[in-house]
Order: structure tokens, then sequence, then C-alpha cells
């Protein structure tokens, strides 16, 4: 696990509250100390159905430190059955109950006959962040909670992708994946965000195969419902952003679930002959060397880091100048990202770090020569560092502030063409 | 008889309740016959810990970095403080505004079991190393706590090695208090006993220490200086954007007062104690009668008694007619308030200037303090409900889908999806406070409430996720005998 953080880019595995959150009428209750739900929340779209104020929590004291708060968690499941109305009840244990040895999984187990469902994740903030306790979540529901199904139906694909709310974008890009998924004529399968939820979740076992789009984060759950479901995966490293990465998924995606070629290649047309005719419209502002400059640096997680980059690279002609993956990546995927950073065309190849420490990051970016000023994508601490250089900021990871995002989306052609537009529309608004 | 010290924990005072349903008459009368006891909640919702609150007491210093010594966690709401500090650096005209220096120690698995020592000598080494800062805060965590780690040695240690930089640990466990004001009192007990040493210094003529929390705005900050400097008074306002020179003058001060009813109350006790230094403990300025209140009180301790009656007389004149017009636009509302200590008891108070009832209180603590204030309100307000909590968003929309209020004064969220108007008194980017900021909230108030178009909105496609037996239930159910 990472070392100290300067500049921290993500929570800890508690933060799961928020993968469960995504789910439609899925509670969260927390066995944790009494200021985690508000510490882990955001304020990115955050007061829907359930909010984190909303969320029952042991709020655990003294007394429970010393003597144990398995009682005040039986009491505090036992009750939120009885006074909220949600789908799935997800316990999810933090710091004290880990270390003082609470046996939350026996507390849960007594819920089993109740109404409705009741699993738990173990989710202590000192064992991983929250791209860890995002799987654990996930995790959870697919050992405690789904069974093997005879069942197949024909074209169901279920999608998964990165974390909600650590990703700032992630409704948007999943109703994205859904659409050009569903414009293979398969039939996509996401659980998070409106109107999926429990029913969803049920489907999981009857899919054809899972789509994996994340350079790493739940490659372990894909992997497990392989074992356990015997359902295939595709792993698709890379979030298609733009129309270069969106068409080579299309026809990857469609490769593995056997469309017909013809069908891919017709979609892809339609798709890029639009995107071209807008690429072209504004062809002018591109071309000019004077409105941003050729160098760019990302600073966020392994999906954003990745996709941006070959985006950039690989639709706008730009040039990686050394590329920051922020989200402690676990070390045995860190060699394959660094391949797919290594895959641009022109035989472009960008540098890349995993580093978590944010004070030799900015360093980093001071220390370079971009040829002018640089373009940053990053989270709202590299404003400042950018400021400083007089170069172009896009906040894209997080932490998030100067943006609202309700459900837009970076990924496919239309999210390229969004992402154009937020660039470009820095670079005008200022004067260097 | 010996002096205890106090440890921080506003639980360690008799008398103080955390959890309780009553009304405004019984708790009064309950409170005065001794009948008020700890309690606790079979089912509650998530609280704010007493971390936040050290971190956000004093994240605005200029010159220190903050440490806190916990998992990756503990701050994961400093995109908060970073937009406080920023929104509060642009307010003063800081040119090139900053992020303030925030470090975790990320304590891991290891830690956990061999202790989590090697890890903050390193988060040290590398601040001192990375910033040179004049001072470091080093704030505790659960996660500290619990497995032992001995912070005041090591940081002990560690400052031999640096003399140049102050090594500040600050004791702000989260499972140690419900009471999240108890992190105020964590950041000052810290602040006297590592900054000012009990050291007594020269007296500055007319000095007065101002104590302000986080949420108050720069705009507030101006008006309360410039009612003190009316009094004839300099002032030094502490510790919201201010550095170390500042922290170390207090001790010259002639008095002391607070903005807010649980922040630096206990410290200007300790400032009386330890450096002779009277203070006024009153309540938040906000209303005519707080704002009233608050300045004869400071007025008294400086000997300008006189001198403020003819301020307040002069300062009505001038706003009276002024808060008639808001009043035409507001009276008769009947009111639900839920808030902060301070803030709370303030909203409730500043009502009655504008002819608006009371008829719910949600509070997070009962205590002496309190009383005084309960029996003020209740002098005005005929008959109104408490709730004692911290949030518990569950007791507040059974109480509010009961007494149906025409106006909510708090966090919105909930009482906005059963349709009710809702607005705030809480605002760190705009005025709320003294004569000025009467008539800023005011107006903004009144603009609020005579557009319920949105609320209303809102209610009629969303749903509240209790469910329907919850309403006809006791909002009080859960409270439960023999609390902590």
């Amino acid at each position: 696990m990472a070392k100290l953080l300067d500049k921290q880019r993500y929570k800890c595995a508690l933060a799961a509250m928020q993968t469960v959150q995504a789910i439609d009428r899925a509670l969260p209750i927390l066995h944790s100390g009494p200021g985690c739900a508000q510490k882990l929340s955001d304020t990115n779209g955050s007061s829907g159905y359930f909010s984190p104020n909303i969320f029952p929590c042991t709020s655990i004291n003294e007394k429970d430190v010393v003597f144990g708060g398995v009682k005040k968690l039986n009491s505090t499941i036992d009750n939120a059955l009885k006074v909220i109305d949600a789908d799935l009840y997800v316990v999810l244990t933090g710091c004290i109950p880990e270390i003082v040895g609470d046996d939350s999984g026996e507390v849960v187990s007594r819920f089993e006959d109740a109404d409705k469902p009741v699993i738990y994740a173990p989710t202590a903030g000192f064992k991983g962040n929250n791209y860890k306790g995002h799987e654990q979540v996930v995790d959870a529901i697919v050992e405690q909670y789904l069974k093997k199904s005879d069942k197949k139906q024909k074209g169901l694909i279920n999608i998964w992708a990165d974390v909600p709310y650590q990703d700032l974008f992630w409704l948007g890009n999943l109703r994205a994946l859904e659409k050009l998924v569903a414009e293979l004529g398969l039939t996509p399968n996401t659980i998070f965000g409106y109107n999926r939820g429990i029913e969803n979740i049920n489907k999981i076992p009857e899919a054809e195969f899972n789509l994996l789009v994340s350079p790493w984060v739940g490659l372990s759950n894909v992997k497990k419902m392989e074992r356990k479901f015997g359902t295939p995966y595709l792993h698709y490293p890379t979030l298609p952003i733009g129309a270069t990465e969106t068409s080579k998924f299309l026809r990857e995606v469609g490769k593995f679930a056997g469309v017909d070629e013809a069908k891919v290649e017709a979609v892809i047309k339609e798709h890029e002959d639009y995107y071209y005719y807008l690429i072209g419209r504004y062809a002018d502002l591109f071309l000019e060397n004077r409105v941003i400059n050729k160098q760019f640096t990302v600073v966020a997680d392994a999906q954003y880091s990745l996709g941006i980059t070959k985006f950039l690279v690989n639709d706008l002609g730009l040039i990686p100048a050394k590329q920051f993956v922020v989200d402690d990546t676990p070390k045995n995927y860190r060699d394959q990202i660094t391949e797919e950073f290594k895959k641009l065309n022109f035989g472009i190849e960008a540098e890349v770090s995993f580093e978590t420490d944010g004070y030799k990051i900015h360093s980093e970016i001071k220390e370079h020569d971009y040829h002018g000023y640089p373009l940053v994508l990053g989270g709202y601490y590299e404003k400042e560092v950018t400021e400083s250089l007089k170069g172009n900021f896009l906040n894209i990871s997080w932490p998030v502030q100067d943006k609202v995002v309700f459900d837009r989306s970076y990924v496919g052609y239309e999210g390229g063409i969004r992402l154009i537009e937020d660039i470009y529309t820095v670079a005008v608004s200022r004067f260097n | 008889m010996a002096k205890v010290t106090y440890s921080g924990v506003r639980e360690s005072k008799p008398g103080r309740v955390n959890d309780l349903g009553s009304t405004g008459k019984e708790v009064e009368e309950n409170f005065r016959k001794g009948c008020l006891k700890r309690a606790d909640r079979s089912f509650a919702q998530g609280l704010q810990c007493q971390q936040i609150n050290s971190l956000a007491a004093l994240m605005s210093l200029e010159d220190a970095v903050f440490i806190s010594h916990s998992p990756q966690g503990c701050v994961g709401c400093a995109i908060m403080a970073i937009d406080m500090y920023r929104v509060g650096q642009i307010h003063r005209g800081v040119r090139n505004v900053k992020n303030p220096r925030l470090i975790v120690t990320n304590l891991d698995q290891k830690s956990v079991v061999f202790g989590g020592e090697p890890k903050l000598r390193e988060a040290v080494e590398k601040a001192i190393d990375r910033y040179s800062p004049k001072l470091i805060f080093v704030f505790t965590s659960c996660a500290s706590g619990i497995i032992g780690d001995d912070v005041d040695a090591i940081c002990d240690s560690l400052q031999k090695d640096y003399p140049d930089t102050l090594l500040v640990p600050i004791h702000c466990e989260g499972f140690k208090s419900k009471i999240c004001a108890s992190g105020f009192d964590a950041a000052f007990i810290s602040i006297n006993k590592y900054i000012l040493k009990h050291q007594k210094i020269e007296k500055e003529e007319g000095l007065i220490n101002l104590f302000a929390p986080t949420t108050v705005s720069y705009a507030d900050q101006k008006e309360m200086e410039r009612m003190l400097k009316l009094l004839g008074a300099k002032v030094n306002y502490i510790p919201f954007y201010s550095s170390l020179e500042k922290i170390r003058k207090i001790p010259a001060a002639q008095a002391s007062t607070s903005i807010c009813k649980v922040f630096a109350d206990e410290f200007m006790k300790t400032l009386e104690e330890d450096y002779d230094i009277p203070y006024s403990h009153t309540v938040m300025p906000i209303g005519i009668r707080n704002t009233d209140k608050w300045y004869r009180g400071i007025a008294k301790v400086i000997g300008k008694e006189k001198e403020v009656e003819e301020i307040i007389a002069r300062e009505h004149e001038r706003i009276e007619p002024l808060v008639k017009k808001i009043r035409d636009r507001l009276q008769g509302k009947r009111v639900f308030i839920c808030g902060g200590t301070g803030r709370s008891f303030a909203a409730a108070a500043l009502i009655d200037d504008f002819g608006m009832e009371l008829i719910g209180l949600e509070t997070p603590t009962y205590d002496d303090d309190a009383q005084i204030d309960i029996e003020y309100l209740n002098g005005i307000h005929k008959d109104f409900v408490i709730d004692i909590a911290n949030m518990q968003p569950f007791e507040q929309v059974n109480l509010v889908n009961r007494l149906k209020p025409d106006a909510f004064i708090g966090v919105p969220e909930w009482a906005a999806k059963l349709g009710v108007p809702t607005t705030h008194v809480l605002d760190g980017k705009r005025p709320t406070m003294g004569y000025d900021g009467l008539l800023f909230l005011g107006n903004k108030i009144a603009d609020q409430l005579e557009n319920p178009g949105f609320n209303k909105k809102l209610a009629a496609h969303s749903k509240l996720p209790y469910k329907d037996s919850w309403y006809e239930q006791n909002p009080f159910k859960y409270i439960t005998e023999g609390g902590n």
C-alpha cells in the first residue's frame, strides 16, 4: 500500500458506501466511528433517495471500543430494517470494529431470514482505498447474495466500469457504454444509477459475459464471477474516449460477442461520419498552434490517465509529457498498464508514473519543459501548480471542486467531443 | 480543592445531554430539577466527528502543515476544507491562492500490528523538508488512538531534532466524543500547552481576542471588527486566517470574546485562569437581541457599558425601520429550526425579530448554557418541541411531518422533500451577523420563503427513504437510557 499521502487522491475502503449508494435503493449501514459517513461523502450529486446523513451508523464510542460494538450493530441493523425503506442493506465496517475484533459477519448472518437481503463487506480504512472497497462491495453481492443460474440470456452483457462518485462522470459513462453496447444489438446490464438496482443485480448470473472497461478495478470481481457462475469476461482496459478508441472498442466487443462484422462497421461509420463532421468544423481551432500547446499531463486514476492520454494523442495529435496514475494501482497490474501507455499511434509512447505523493508529482510537473504553457488534466490540487505555470487546467479527477456534472460523459464518440469542448473552453477563455 | 484538568471531551462536564426528546417548557423544568439523564440511541444515523472540528479550526493558519495520523479516509472531506480556505483567501484579497498543506500518514495493516510511529516520523520529516513550516499540527484518529501510538512522545522526540518547527499534537480521536465541538477544545488545549506554554507576556492596551470558527464569513469578521472598533478596541481575530505570531499574541489581550457558543468557550476560561484575561461568553450575534447581548457582554468586560448603549441606540434607530420591512414579509410564519449549538439558538432568537414563531428546535447538546437560551425562548415562543440530536434526519422528518411548519431553517434537504420552504442562517461567504448582517440575512430569508416553487416540485417528485409506518411512531422511540 502507498506510503504517506500528500494531496490525497482517494478515500478509504469504507467510502465504498458510495458504491452502495449508487445502487438504486441499496442502503449502506456503517459500523464505524461517528464521523466516517460525513468524511467520506462528496457533494457531487449525493442528495438523492439515500444520502450520507441518512446512512445508519453505530457511531462507536469509547465504551464500544472497550466492550465491543456487536450489540449496537445488531440493534442498528434490526431497526434500519424497520425504519428505512430499502431493497438491499449492506453493512460496511470501518477501522475500529476490525481493530477491536468485532465479529460483524456473525451479526449480519443473524439477519439471513430478514424480509430484505442484508449483506456485509469488510472495508476497514487501514486495509485499502475506495477502489479496493468498491471491489469488496461487488464481491459481497456476488458471494453472499447471488446464486449461480442455469438460465443464460442470449446477448445479455454485464458492464462494469470504474468507481461511482470517485469518478465524477460515473453515471454518464455507464449510460454511454450501455448505449454503445446496445447499438451492437446486445442487451447491456448495469447495476448502478437510476432504475437499475436489485432487478439488474438479479440478472447478473444470467449474462452471456462480463464486459469490464477499466485498467484494473473490477478485474478480481469478473474473475470471481467466472469461477462462481461460469460467466466468461472481456477485459477492455481503456476507457473509450473519442473516435479512435471507441471504434476499436466496438470492434473488440462485437468480435467477442459474435456480432456480424458488417453490422459493427455500419455502426462505426455512422458515428465516425458525424464525429469528423464536428471535428472538421472546428479544425481551424485545433490546427492553430497558438490556442494550446502540444504537450500535456494527466494526473488521475488509471482509467482517466490511460483513456485521456490515448484520446489526446490518437485523436487530437498532442504529445504526452509524463502521465501520473494516482489510484495506488496494485503492483501486479502495473506492468500491463505501463504497456498500454506505449500502444499509441505513430510509435509514440507515454512515460507513466504510479505515484500517490502529490508533492513529487507537482515537483515533476514544475521541472518538465512543456515547450510552453502546459495542459494539465487532473484533480483540484493541480489547479494551483498549473496556475503557477500559467497553463491550462481541467479538473477531471478527484478531488473535484469547479464543476457540476449531472450525467455528462467523456465516453464514446460524443464523450470525446465533450472533452474537447471542455479543454478548448478553458483555452479560449484565457489570454495565454 | 485540586484543580481538575479539562480533558477536552465535552461529555466530561456533568449535566450535559446529547440524546433527548422533549418540549421547551418540559426541558427547562427537568433541567432545573436535575432530572435530565444521559441517554443513547439504539438506532442512529451518522454524526460529525471531533477530528473534523479540530482540523477545521486550524486549517487556515498560514505557515502550518497539517498531519492526520490516520488511515486514508479520515481526510476524505479535504476538498471542503480546501474550498473553504481558498474562498477565505480570495475574500481577503490574497493574490496567489494556496491549498492547505495536508498530509496523511496512511496507517495500514502493518501499523495496526506494529504501531504507526515510523509513519508519523516520516511524515514530520517530509513535511519539514518540503515546506519548512513554522508549525506542524498532528491530529490523532480513531485508529491511532486504539493501536496506542504515543503521539505526544513521538512529537516530543522529533521536536528536539527540529527546533525551528513547533510540533503540536492534538488529541481528537473520533470515538471519544459524540459532540463534535470537543474537537475545538482539543485544538485549544494543545495551543495552550505547546504554543502559549503558560507564559505571561506584556499586555497590549485595548487588545481583544476574537475567537471565530471556520464557518464565519469574512463579511461577518469585518462586521464584528467594526463593532469592536467602535468601542475603541483592537482585534486579534483568531485562529481563522491567522498565524503563529497572532496566536502568540493571545496572552497579551485585555479581554476575550467568541462569536460562537461552543468555540473557545472552554479556552476562554483557561485564558482567564492562566493569563488573567477576562472574557465574555454569551451568544452568536445573529439577530437584534443576540447582537445586543453579545455586544453588551464584551463591552462590560472592557468597561465600555455607557458607550455601548449609545452605539446600540444609534444602530437600532438605523436598522429598525429596515427590519420592519422584513417583518412585514415574514410575520406569523411557524418555523422549525435545526442547526449546530450556536446557530440553532441564534436562529430561534432571530425569528422573533421578524415576528415568526418557533414550533420545533433541533440542537446537538443540552447543558446549563442551553438552559439560559431555553428560558429566554420559552418567554417569547409559546410552545415548541425540542430534539437534542446531532442531525438524525429520521427524527427530524417525523417531527416536521407532524408539525407542518411554514418554514424550515437549517440543513434543508429533507424538509424540502416534504415540500416545506427552507432557508439557512449559516453562510460562510455572505453576511449573517451583527446589525448589517441581520438585514442581509433577513432579506435573503424573505426572498427564499416567498418562492417555495423548487421545494414543492421536489416534494412532488421525490420520496423520503423511510417506511410509511415510521411517520406514525414516536419520533423519540429510539432514544434509550444508559449512554456514556
